[in-house]
Protein backbone atom coordinates (compact mmCIF):
# COMPACT_ATOMS: atom_id res chain seq x y z
CA UNK A 1 0.00 0.00 0.00
CA UNK A 2 2.47 2.65 1.41
CA UNK A 3 6.21 1.74 0.32
CA UNK A 4 9.35 4.08 1.69
CA UNK A 5 12.80 3.04 0.07
CA UNK A 6 16.07 4.37 1.20
CA UNK A 7 14.11 7.35 2.77
CA UNK A 8 16.34 10.02 3.98
CA UNK A 9 15.13 13.31 5.58
CA UNK A 10 18.19 16.10 5.78
CA UNK A 11 19.02 19.38 7.16
CA UNK A 12 22.52 20.51 5.70
CA UNK A 13 24.57 17.45 6.81
CA UNK A 14 22.52 16.60 9.33
CA UNK A 15 19.60 13.19 8.65
CA UNK A 16 16.24 13.23 10.74
CA UNK A 17 15.53 9.99 9.19
CA UNK A 18 18.45 8.07 7.66
CA UNK A 19 17.88 5.48 5.05
CA UNK A 20 14.71 4.37 6.11
CA UNK A 21 12.81 1.55 3.92
CA UNK A 22 9.28 -0.08 4.89
CA UNK A 23 7.05 -1.47 3.37
CA UNK A 24 2.80 -1.49 4.63
CA UNK A 25 0.21 -3.52 3.92
CA UNK A 26 -3.52 -3.51 4.50
CA UNK A 27 -4.42 -4.33 7.75
CA UNK A 28 -0.96 -4.12 9.28
CA UNK A 29 -0.25 -3.12 12.61
CA UNK A 30 3.41 -1.67 12.83
CA UNK A 31 5.36 -0.08 15.66
CA UNK A 32 7.81 2.78 15.98
CA UNK A 33 9.55 2.87 18.96
CA UNK A 34 12.82 5.19 20.36
CA UNK A 35 12.75 8.07 22.34
CA UNK A 36 12.55 11.89 21.66
CA UNK A 37 14.18 13.21 18.80
CA UNK A 38 15.28 9.51 16.58
CA UNK A 39 13.15 10.65 13.86
CA UNK A 40 9.90 8.62 14.52
CA UNK A 41 7.90 11.67 13.80
CA UNK A 42 9.66 12.60 10.62
CA UNK A 43 9.21 9.18 9.54
CA UNK A 44 5.40 9.64 10.30
CA UNK A 45 5.22 12.94 8.33
CA UNK A 46 6.95 11.86 5.26
CA UNK A 47 4.10 9.02 4.67
CA UNK A 48 1.79 11.92 5.09
CA UNK A 49 3.95 14.08 2.33
CA UNK A 50 3.90 16.81 4.92
CA UNK A 51 8.06 16.67 5.75
CA UNK A 52 8.41 20.96 7.27
CA UNK A 53 9.99 23.15 3.85
CA UNK A 54 13.31 23.27 5.75
CA UNK A 55 13.79 19.75 5.35
CA UNK A 56 14.97 17.69 2.14
CA UNK A 57 13.93 14.51 1.34
CA UNK A 58 15.40 11.81 -0.72
CA UNK A 59 14.94 8.45 -1.48
CA UNK A 60 11.71 6.83 -2.72
CA UNK A 61 8.01 6.81 -1.38
CA UNK A 62 4.88 4.64 -3.57
CA UNK A 63 1.54 4.78 -2.60
CA UNK A 64 -0.50 2.28 -4.00
CA UNK A 65 1.98 1.91 -6.79
CA UNK A 66 2.49 5.37 -7.87
CA UNK A 67 5.60 7.16 -7.15
CA UNK A 68 4.88 10.32 -4.91
CA UNK A 69 7.07 13.07 -5.04
CA UNK A 70 7.93 13.96 -1.76
CA UNK A 71 6.84 17.75 -1.54
CA UNK A 72 4.22 17.54 -4.24
CA UNK A 73 0.84 19.20 -2.65
CA UNK A 74 -1.49 18.78 -5.58
CA UNK A 75 -0.21 14.98 -5.75
CA UNK A 76 -0.32 14.65 -2.15
CA UNK A 77 -3.92 16.15 -1.13
CA UNK A 78 -6.26 13.30 -2.60
CA UNK A 79 -4.34 11.14 -1.03
CA UNK A 80 -5.02 12.69 2.56
CA UNK A 81 -7.71 12.06 4.95
CA UNK A 82 -8.65 8.77 2.57
CA UNK A 83 -5.41 6.58 1.60
CA UNK A 84 -4.03 8.24 4.94
CA UNK A 85 -5.00 9.82 7.65
CA UNK A 86 -3.14 10.74 11.01
CA UNK A 87 -3.75 11.84 14.83
CA UNK A 88 -1.28 13.86 17.04
CA UNK A 89 -0.46 13.71 20.86
CA UNK A 90 -2.01 16.43 22.00
CA UNK A 91 -5.79 16.42 21.17
CA UNK A 92 -6.71 19.95 22.41
CA UNK A 93 -3.89 21.29 19.85
CA UNK A 94 -5.38 19.36 17.19
CA UNK A 95 -9.09 20.58 17.30
CA UNK A 96 -10.20 24.06 16.97
CA UNK A 97 -11.26 25.32 20.36
CA UNK A 98 -14.01 28.00 18.44
CA UNK A 99 -15.45 25.28 16.27
CA UNK A 100 -18.60 22.83 17.09
CA UNK A 101 -16.65 19.45 17.32
CA UNK A 102 -19.83 18.31 15.10
CA UNK A 103 -18.13 20.73 12.19
CA UNK A 104 -14.59 19.80 12.57
CA UNK A 105 -15.10 15.75 12.11
CA UNK A 106 -17.43 16.98 9.57
CA UNK A 107 -15.34 18.98 7.18
CA UNK A 108 -13.05 16.10 5.58
CA UNK A 109 -16.46 14.03 4.40
CA UNK A 110 -17.88 17.40 3.01
CA UNK A 111 -14.26 18.47 0.99
CA UNK A 112 -12.96 15.21 0.29
CA UNK A 113 -16.50 12.67 0.13
CA UNK A 114 -18.83 15.60 -1.16
CA UNK A 115 -21.47 14.72 1.58
CA UNK A 116 -24.50 16.79 1.80
CA UNK A 117 -24.51 18.23 5.76
CA UNK A 118 -27.49 15.79 6.87
CA UNK A 119 -25.65 12.64 5.64
CA UNK A 120 -22.44 13.77 7.20
CA UNK A 121 -24.13 14.58 10.26
CA UNK A 122 -25.70 10.85 10.16
CA UNK A 123 -21.84 9.35 9.49
CA UNK A 124 -20.53 11.71 12.57
CA UNK A 125 -22.78 9.90 14.50
CA UNK A 126 -22.01 6.03 13.18
CA UNK A 127 -18.26 7.26 13.55
CA UNK A 128 -18.85 8.70 17.11
CA UNK A 129 -20.84 5.57 17.70
CA UNK A 130 -17.55 3.38 16.72
CA UNK A 131 -15.01 4.97 18.34
CA UNK A 132 -17.16 4.75 21.70
CA UNK A 133 -17.68 8.59 21.90
CA UNK A 134 -21.14 9.17 24.89
CA UNK A 135 -23.87 11.27 24.13
CA UNK A 136 -22.74 11.05 20.32
CA UNK A 137 -25.86 14.01 19.29
CA UNK A 138 -24.90 16.32 22.20
CA UNK A 139 -20.90 15.95 21.45
CA UNK A 140 -22.29 17.38 17.85
CA UNK A 141 -22.84 20.76 19.46
CA UNK A 142 -20.22 20.58 22.29
CA UNK A 143 -16.88 22.87 22.19
CA UNK A 144 -13.57 20.84 22.62
CA UNK A 145 -12.82 22.32 26.34
CA UNK A 146 -16.31 20.34 27.17
CA UNK A 147 -14.92 16.71 26.86
CA UNK A 148 -11.98 15.04 28.64
CA UNK A 149 -8.86 14.25 27.29
CA UNK A 150 -9.95 10.47 26.31
CA UNK A 151 -13.03 11.68 24.79
CA UNK A 152 -11.03 14.34 22.83
CA UNK A 153 -8.61 11.80 21.49
CA UNK A 154 -11.87 9.95 20.48
CA UNK A 155 -12.94 12.50 18.38
CA UNK A 156 -9.66 12.82 16.86
CA UNK A 157 -9.97 8.97 15.80
CA UNK A 158 -13.76 9.73 14.24
CA UNK A 159 -11.83 13.16 12.12
CA UNK A 160 -8.97 10.85 11.30
CA UNK A 161 -11.64 8.09 9.98
CA UNK A 162 -14.01 10.17 8.46
CA UNK A 163 -12.55 9.37 5.20
CA UNK A 164 -12.21 5.77 5.59
CA UNK A 165 -9.06 6.19 5.40
CA UNK A 166 -6.66 2.46 4.04
CA UNK A 167 -3.82 3.91 6.73
CA UNK A 168 -4.15 5.46 9.80
CA UNK A 169 -1.12 7.03 11.45
CA UNK A 170 -0.95 7.78 15.26
CA UNK A 171 1.51 9.85 16.66
CA UNK A 172 1.84 9.68 20.39
CA UNK A 173 -1.95 8.77 20.71
CA UNK A 174 -1.61 8.17 24.21
CA UNK A 175 1.21 10.24 25.98
CA UNK A 176 -1.15 12.87 27.18
CA UNK A 177 -3.49 10.10 28.54
CA UNK A 178 -4.50 8.48 32.38
CA UNK A 179 -2.97 5.32 32.16
CA UNK A 180 -6.13 3.20 32.06
CA UNK A 181 -7.68 6.48 29.40
CA UNK A 182 -4.67 5.23 27.72
CA UNK A 183 -5.12 1.49 27.69
CA UNK A 184 -8.92 1.66 26.23
CA UNK A 185 -7.55 4.07 23.62
CA UNK A 186 -4.67 2.07 22.38
CA UNK A 187 -7.42 -1.66 22.38
CA UNK A 188 -9.94 1.05 20.07
CA UNK A 189 -7.18 1.32 17.86
CA UNK A 190 -6.41 -2.42 17.50
CA UNK A 191 -10.57 -2.96 17.37
CA UNK A 192 -10.71 -0.33 14.26
CA UNK A 193 -7.45 -1.72 12.35
CA UNK A 194 -8.88 -5.31 12.59
CA UNK A 195 -12.64 -4.33 11.65
CA UNK A 196 -11.69 -2.03 9.00
CA UNK A 197 -8.81 -3.97 7.26
CA UNK A 198 -7.33 -0.60 7.95
CA UNK A 199 -3.14 -0.54 8.86
CA UNK A 200 -2.65 1.11 11.64
CA UNK A 201 1.19 3.11 12.66
CA UNK A 202 1.50 3.50 16.08
CA UNK A 203 4.24 5.78 17.09
CA UNK A 204 4.98 6.05 20.70
CA UNK A 205 7.68 5.96 23.25
CA UNK A 206 5.63 3.89 25.69
CA UNK A 207 6.44 0.04 24.74
CA UNK A 208 3.83 -1.24 26.83
CA UNK A 209 1.26 0.20 24.05
CA UNK A 210 3.11 -1.44 21.16
CA UNK A 211 3.54 -4.01 22.39
CA UNK A 212 0.05 -4.61 23.17
CA UNK A 213 -1.24 -3.10 19.88
CA UNK A 214 1.19 -4.08 17.04
CA UNK A 215 2.35 -6.85 15.24
CA UNK A 216 5.53 -5.60 13.97
CA UNK A 217 8.04 -3.16 15.77
CA UNK A 218 10.60 -0.56 14.38
CA UNK A 219 13.21 0.52 16.37
CA UNK A 220 14.38 3.83 15.67
CA UNK A 221 17.78 5.76 16.90
CA UNK A 222 18.99 8.72 15.59
CA UNK A 223 16.92 8.59 12.46
CA UNK A 224 18.33 4.79 11.96
CA UNK A 225 15.96 2.28 11.75
CA UNK A 226 18.40 -0.14 13.97
CA UNK A 227 15.52 -3.12 14.51
CA UNK A 228 13.12 -4.51 13.52
CA UNK A 229 11.08 -7.74 13.03
CA UNK A 230 7.57 -8.87 14.85
CA UNK A 231 6.75 -7.33 18.01
CA UNK A 232 6.42 -10.03 20.09
CA UNK A 233 9.66 -11.95 19.53
CA UNK A 234 11.70 -8.39 18.78
CA UNK A 235 10.92 -7.34 22.61
CA UNK A 236 11.14 -11.07 23.83
CA UNK A 237 14.77 -11.47 22.20
CA UNK A 238 15.67 -7.64 21.70
CA UNK A 239 18.92 -7.96 19.12
CA UNK A 240 20.29 -4.50 19.10
CA UNK A 241 22.29 -2.66 22.58
CA UNK A 242 19.94 -0.06 21.88
CA UNK A 243 16.52 -2.19 22.22
CA UNK A 244 17.68 -3.86 24.83
CA UNK A 245 18.99 -0.71 26.81
CA UNK A 246 15.27 0.43 26.61
CA UNK A 247 13.23 -2.48 27.64
CA UNK A 248 15.68 -2.64 30.52
CA UNK A 249 15.48 0.76 31.65
CA UNK A 250 11.91 0.24 31.70
CA UNK A 251 10.48 0.52 35.66
CA UNK A 252 8.51 -2.98 35.95
CA UNK A 253 5.78 -3.66 38.31
CA UNK A 254 6.13 -6.79 39.20
CA UNK A 255 9.78 -6.52 39.63
CA UNK A 256 10.35 -2.90 41.33
CA UNK A 257 7.25 -3.38 44.19
CA UNK A 258 8.81 -1.03 46.90
CA UNK A 259 12.44 -2.84 46.85
CA UNK A 260 13.72 0.58 45.54
CA UNK A 261 16.36 -0.79 43.12
CA UNK A 262 18.85 1.04 41.10
CA UNK A 263 17.15 0.38 37.48
CA UNK A 264 19.22 -0.40 34.49
CA UNK A 265 20.31 2.41 32.24
CA UNK A 266 21.67 3.85 29.09
CA UNK A 267 24.48 6.44 29.92
CA UNK A 268 24.02 9.88 27.91
CA UNK A 269 21.14 11.00 26.06
CA UNK A 270 20.01 11.40 22.34
CA UNK A 271 22.66 13.68 21.13
CA UNK A 272 21.71 16.39 18.83
CA UNK A 273 20.83 15.89 15.17
CA UNK A 274 24.06 17.82 14.28
CA UNK A 275 26.44 16.28 17.05
CA UNK A 276 25.33 12.22 16.34
CA UNK A 277 28.18 10.22 15.31
CA UNK A 278 28.38 9.52 12.01
CA UNK A 279 28.55 6.05 11.67
CA UNK A 280 26.43 3.72 14.32
CA UNK A 281 24.43 6.60 15.48
CA UNK A 282 24.10 4.65 19.28
CA UNK A 283 27.86 4.88 19.44
CA UNK A 284 28.82 6.89 22.17
CA UNK A 285 26.13 5.28 24.55
CA UNK A 286 26.67 1.75 23.76
CA UNK A 287 27.89 -0.59 26.30
CA UNK A 288 29.10 -3.24 23.59
CA UNK A 289 30.82 -0.75 21.33
CA UNK A 290 33.96 -1.66 19.50
CA UNK A 291 36.58 1.29 18.13
CA UNK A 292 35.24 1.55 14.28
CA UNK A 293 31.39 1.73 15.17
CA UNK A 294 31.20 5.53 15.35
CA UNK A 295 33.18 5.56 11.93
CA UNK A 296 31.39 3.31 9.84
CA UNK A 297 27.61 2.94 9.41
CA UNK A 298 26.34 -0.64 10.53
CA UNK A 299 24.41 -2.56 7.66
CA UNK A 300 21.37 -4.32 8.34
CA UNK A 301 21.96 -8.12 9.45
CA UNK A 302 19.44 -11.17 9.38
CA UNK A 303 18.53 -11.64 13.20
CA UNK A 304 16.66 -14.82 14.26
CA UNK A 305 13.67 -12.16 15.58
CA UNK A 306 14.01 -9.88 12.28
CA UNK A 307 17.10 -7.61 10.87
CA UNK A 308 19.35 -5.29 13.40
CA UNK A 309 21.84 -2.45 12.20
CA UNK A 310 24.82 -3.64 14.84
CA UNK A 311 28.49 -4.21 14.11
CA UNK A 312 28.46 -7.07 16.95
CA UNK A 313 26.05 -8.84 14.88
CA UNK A 314 27.40 -8.85 12.21
CA UNK A 315 30.63 -9.89 12.99
CA UNK A 316 29.00 -13.44 14.18
CA UNK A 317 28.88 -12.19 18.21
CA UNK A 318 25.26 -12.17 19.61
CA UNK A 319 25.88 -8.45 20.86
CA UNK A 320 25.95 -9.55 24.41
CA UNK B 1 7.12 4.58 66.37
CA UNK B 2 9.20 5.70 63.71
CA UNK B 3 10.34 9.43 63.53
CA UNK B 4 7.28 10.75 61.95
CA UNK B 5 8.30 13.68 59.53
CA UNK B 6 5.52 14.96 58.24
CA UNK B 7 1.55 14.19 59.31
CA UNK B 8 -1.76 15.18 57.05
CA UNK B 9 -4.79 15.03 59.75
CA UNK B 10 -8.13 15.02 57.74
CA UNK B 11 -7.26 17.39 55.18
CA UNK B 12 -9.88 18.90 52.86
CA UNK B 13 -9.72 20.91 49.50
CA UNK B 14 -12.70 22.58 47.80
CA UNK B 15 -13.10 24.73 44.86
CA UNK B 16 -15.74 26.87 43.67
CA UNK B 17 -16.37 26.38 39.93
CA UNK B 18 -17.56 29.08 37.84
CA UNK B 19 -21.24 30.21 37.42
CA UNK B 20 -23.82 27.52 35.29
CA UNK B 21 -26.61 30.00 36.38
CA UNK B 22 -27.07 33.70 37.53
CA UNK B 23 -29.05 32.71 40.14
CA UNK B 24 -28.13 29.63 41.15
CA UNK B 25 -25.39 28.82 43.79
CA UNK B 26 -21.40 28.25 41.73
CA UNK B 27 -21.05 24.57 42.16
CA UNK B 28 -18.35 23.34 44.19
CA UNK B 29 -15.65 20.80 43.25
CA UNK B 30 -14.05 18.46 46.27
CA UNK B 31 -10.46 18.28 45.31
CA UNK B 32 -9.36 16.51 48.41
CA UNK B 33 -11.51 14.77 50.48
CA UNK B 34 -10.96 13.91 54.39
CA UNK B 35 -7.15 12.72 53.44
CA UNK B 36 -5.36 11.70 56.09
CA UNK B 37 -1.61 10.09 56.21
CA UNK B 38 2.02 10.20 57.76
CA UNK B 39 5.61 10.45 56.59
CA UNK B 40 8.04 9.20 58.59
CA UNK B 41 11.93 10.18 57.94
CA UNK B 42 13.91 8.38 55.16
CA UNK B 43 11.00 7.12 53.62
CA UNK B 44 9.65 7.50 50.24
CA UNK B 45 5.70 7.98 49.89
CA UNK B 46 3.41 7.35 46.65
CA UNK B 47 1.18 8.81 45.72
CA UNK B 48 -1.35 7.69 42.50
CA UNK B 49 -4.36 8.38 40.84
CA UNK B 50 -5.72 9.68 37.25
CA UNK B 51 -5.45 13.37 36.49
CA UNK B 52 -8.26 15.06 38.87
CA UNK B 53 -8.03 12.76 41.74
CA UNK B 54 -6.46 15.55 43.68
CA UNK B 55 -2.74 14.20 43.81
CA UNK B 56 -1.61 17.97 42.93
CA UNK B 57 -4.01 19.54 45.81
CA UNK B 58 -2.09 17.61 47.97
CA UNK B 59 0.96 18.39 46.93
CA UNK B 60 0.35 22.25 47.09
CA UNK B 61 -0.92 22.22 50.49
CA UNK B 62 1.73 20.11 51.62
CA UNK B 63 4.10 22.62 50.21
CA UNK B 64 1.75 25.45 52.14
CA UNK B 65 1.08 26.77 48.33
CA UNK B 66 -2.72 26.82 49.60
CA UNK B 67 -4.15 26.46 53.19
CA UNK B 68 -7.02 23.30 53.35
CA UNK B 69 -10.20 23.94 54.20
CA UNK B 70 -10.53 21.51 57.07
CA UNK B 71 -7.67 19.14 58.81
CA UNK B 72 -4.21 19.95 59.55
CA UNK B 73 -1.08 19.58 58.33
CA UNK B 74 2.22 19.34 60.54
CA UNK B 75 5.79 19.32 59.44
CA UNK B 76 8.68 18.19 62.48
CA UNK B 77 5.20 18.74 64.96
CA UNK B 78 4.94 21.93 63.43
CA UNK B 79 1.12 23.16 61.93
CA UNK B 80 2.62 25.07 58.47
CA UNK B 81 -0.73 26.61 58.23
CA UNK B 82 -0.31 28.25 62.01
CA UNK B 83 2.74 29.84 61.13
CA UNK B 84 3.67 33.66 60.52
CA UNK B 85 4.75 34.35 57.32
CA UNK B 86 8.43 34.97 58.24
CA UNK B 87 8.38 31.59 60.08
CA UNK B 88 6.95 29.73 56.96
CA UNK B 89 9.30 30.95 55.08
CA UNK B 90 12.43 29.97 57.17
CA UNK B 91 10.62 26.56 57.44
CA UNK B 92 10.69 26.28 53.53
CA UNK B 93 14.09 25.65 53.01
CA UNK B 94 13.48 22.31 55.43
CA UNK B 95 10.62 21.23 52.32
CA UNK B 96 11.29 21.46 48.52
CA UNK B 97 9.25 20.71 44.97
CA UNK B 98 10.57 19.36 41.88
CA UNK B 99 7.86 20.01 39.23
CA UNK B 100 7.40 17.98 35.93
CA UNK B 101 8.06 20.72 33.40
CA UNK B 102 11.56 21.81 34.33
CA UNK B 103 11.50 24.34 31.43
CA UNK B 104 8.59 25.81 33.42
CA UNK B 105 10.13 26.25 36.16
CA UNK B 106 13.51 27.86 35.25
CA UNK B 107 13.64 31.09 34.58
CA UNK B 108 15.01 31.32 30.95
CA UNK B 109 17.29 34.61 31.06
CA UNK B 110 19.09 33.42 34.08
CA UNK B 111 21.81 31.38 34.47
CA UNK B 112 21.07 27.78 35.54
CA UNK B 113 23.61 28.94 38.82
CA UNK B 114 21.06 31.95 39.72
CA UNK B 115 18.41 29.85 39.56
CA UNK B 116 19.50 27.22 42.01
CA UNK B 117 20.87 30.00 44.64
CA UNK B 118 16.96 31.19 44.59
CA UNK B 119 15.90 29.21 47.30
CA UNK B 120 19.00 30.05 49.60
CA UNK B 121 18.54 33.80 48.50
CA UNK B 122 14.68 33.85 49.19
CA UNK B 123 15.36 32.70 52.91
CA UNK B 124 17.87 35.29 53.29
CA UNK B 125 20.54 33.37 55.24
CA UNK B 126 23.30 32.81 53.25
CA UNK B 127 25.85 34.95 52.23
CA UNK B 128 26.45 35.55 48.04
CA UNK B 129 30.18 33.46 48.52
CA UNK B 130 28.61 30.74 50.33
CA UNK B 131 25.37 30.36 48.22
CA UNK B 132 28.27 29.97 44.90
CA UNK B 133 29.92 27.41 46.78
CA UNK B 134 26.62 25.17 47.33
CA UNK B 135 25.41 25.71 43.51
CA UNK B 136 28.79 24.03 42.72
CA UNK B 137 28.61 21.43 45.41
CA UNK B 138 25.01 20.32 44.11
CA UNK B 139 25.21 20.54 40.61
CA UNK B 140 28.07 17.90 40.85
CA UNK B 141 25.66 16.03 43.78
CA UNK B 142 22.91 15.64 40.64
CA UNK B 143 26.06 14.57 38.06
CA UNK B 144 26.82 17.89 36.52
CA UNK B 145 29.23 20.11 36.67
CA UNK B 146 30.21 23.60 38.34
CA UNK B 147 30.45 25.37 34.96
CA UNK B 148 27.36 24.35 34.16
CA UNK B 149 26.06 27.13 36.16
CA UNK B 150 27.20 29.32 33.77
CA UNK B 151 24.89 27.83 31.10
CA UNK B 152 21.41 29.22 30.35
CA UNK B 153 18.19 26.80 30.57
CA UNK B 154 17.72 25.83 27.03
CA UNK B 155 21.50 24.49 26.68
CA UNK B 156 20.61 21.72 28.50
CA UNK B 157 18.29 18.64 27.21
CA UNK B 158 15.20 17.40 29.27
CA UNK B 159 16.83 15.01 32.08
CA UNK B 160 19.54 17.63 32.50
CA UNK B 161 16.91 20.41 33.04
CA UNK B 162 15.29 18.10 35.52
CA UNK B 163 19.14 17.41 37.41
CA UNK B 164 19.20 21.19 37.72
CA UNK B 165 15.37 21.24 39.25
CA UNK B 166 16.74 18.71 41.63
CA UNK B 167 19.90 20.54 42.26
CA UNK B 168 17.93 24.05 43.41
CA UNK B 169 15.75 21.72 45.27
CA UNK B 170 18.37 19.80 47.32
CA UNK B 171 20.04 23.17 47.70
CA UNK B 172 18.42 24.42 51.25
CA UNK B 173 19.44 21.05 52.52
CA UNK B 174 15.46 19.99 53.10
CA UNK B 175 14.37 16.97 54.92
CA UNK B 176 11.21 16.51 52.55
CA UNK B 177 11.58 16.25 49.14
CA UNK B 178 7.78 16.80 47.24
CA UNK B 179 8.42 15.97 43.68
CA UNK B 180 5.58 16.16 41.17
CA UNK B 181 4.81 13.74 38.28
CA UNK B 182 9.06 14.60 38.19
CA UNK B 183 9.90 12.19 35.47
CA UNK B 184 6.69 11.97 33.67
CA UNK B 185 7.74 14.17 30.97
CA UNK B 186 11.01 11.80 30.23
CA UNK B 187 11.85 9.08 27.99
CA UNK B 188 12.54 5.54 29.20
CA UNK B 189 16.06 5.81 29.70
CA UNK B 190 16.19 9.33 30.85
CA UNK B 191 13.58 8.22 33.19
CA UNK B 192 15.26 5.71 34.79
CA UNK B 193 18.73 7.83 35.32
CA UNK B 194 16.49 10.36 37.51
CA UNK B 195 14.75 7.83 39.27
CA UNK B 196 18.43 6.46 40.28
CA UNK B 197 19.53 9.81 40.75
CA UNK B 198 16.50 10.47 43.63
CA UNK B 199 17.32 7.16 44.78
CA UNK B 200 20.99 8.02 45.59
CA UNK B 201 20.52 11.65 47.20
CA UNK B 202 17.95 9.43 49.01
CA UNK B 203 19.88 7.34 50.76
CA UNK B 204 23.45 10.24 50.88
CA UNK B 205 21.27 12.96 52.49
CA UNK B 206 18.37 10.55 54.27
CA UNK B 207 15.48 12.76 52.28
CA UNK B 208 12.09 12.12 52.49
CA UNK B 209 9.81 12.13 49.20
CA UNK B 210 6.40 12.58 48.93
CA UNK B 211 6.33 11.04 44.99
CA UNK B 212 3.51 11.78 42.93
CA UNK B 213 3.05 10.25 39.91
CA UNK B 214 0.32 8.51 37.51
CA UNK B 215 2.69 5.70 36.08
CA UNK B 216 2.44 2.85 39.15
CA UNK B 217 5.25 1.13 37.34
CA UNK B 218 7.67 4.07 38.48
CA UNK B 219 6.12 4.57 41.96
CA UNK B 220 6.66 1.01 42.29
CA UNK B 221 10.09 1.08 41.82
CA UNK B 222 10.82 3.95 43.88
CA UNK B 223 8.53 3.85 46.80
CA UNK B 224 8.43 2.37 50.03
CA UNK B 225 4.41 2.97 50.73
CA UNK B 226 1.58 4.28 48.01
CA UNK B 227 -1.22 5.53 48.65
CA UNK B 228 -4.34 5.55 45.80
CA UNK B 229 -6.22 8.60 45.31
CA UNK B 230 -9.36 8.79 43.27
CA UNK B 231 -11.51 11.87 43.40
CA UNK B 232 -10.13 13.20 46.20
CA UNK B 233 -10.77 9.90 48.89
CA UNK B 234 -7.71 7.90 49.96
CA UNK B 235 -9.12 4.80 48.58
CA UNK B 236 -5.84 2.30 49.81
CA UNK B 237 -2.84 2.95 51.42
CA UNK B 238 -0.10 0.32 52.55
CA UNK B 239 3.95 -0.71 51.99
CA UNK B 240 4.06 -0.49 47.75
CA UNK B 241 4.70 -4.46 47.71
CA UNK B 242 1.51 -5.47 49.38
CA UNK B 243 -0.80 -2.71 47.74
CA UNK B 244 0.18 -3.38 44.07
CA UNK B 245 0.51 -7.00 44.79
CA UNK B 246 -2.92 -7.48 46.28
CA UNK B 247 -4.89 -4.46 45.21
CA UNK B 248 -8.00 -4.20 47.39
CA UNK B 249 -9.78 -1.69 44.80
CA UNK B 250 -11.59 -2.59 40.91
CA UNK B 251 -9.98 1.39 40.50
CA UNK B 252 -6.60 0.08 41.75
CA UNK B 253 -6.63 -3.23 39.71
CA UNK B 254 -7.26 -1.29 36.68
CA UNK B 255 -4.46 1.04 37.48
CA UNK B 256 -2.26 -2.17 37.88
CA UNK B 257 -3.26 -3.85 34.83
CA UNK B 258 -2.73 -0.92 32.96
CA UNK B 259 1.17 -0.49 34.61
CA UNK B 260 1.40 -4.33 33.03
CA UNK B 261 0.97 -3.81 29.63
Amino acid sequence: MIELKNLSVTLGAAAAVRDASLSIQAGDRLGVVGESGCGKSMLALSMMGMVPDALAVSGQITLNGTAMPPRDETAWRPHRARSMAMIFQEPMAALNPLRRIGDTVMEPMRVHLGLSREDAIKRTLDLFAETGIRDPELRLRQYPHQLSGGQRQRVLIALALACDPALLIADEPTTALDANVSLRITDLLVRLSRQRNMALVLISHDLGAVARATKDILVMYGGDIVERGPTAAVLAHPAHPYTKGLLGARPRIEQAAGKRRHLPTIPGSVPGLFDLPKGCRFSGRCSVEMPHCARSKPENVNTEQGQAACHQLKEGHNGG
Amino acid sequence: MADKLLAVENVSRHYKLPKQALFRPAPVLTAVDQASFDLERGQTLGIVGESGSGKSTLAKMVMAFEPPDTGRILFQGQDINALDAGELRLLRQDFQMVFQDPFGSLDPRRTVAWSIGEPMRAIGRAAPAEIRIRVAEVLEQVGLTAKDGLKFPHEFSGGQRQRIAIARAISTRPALLVADEAVSALDVSVQAQILNLLMDLQADLGLSMLFISHDLAVVASICDKVIVLQKGRILEAGDTGHVLGNPAHEYTRSLVAAARM
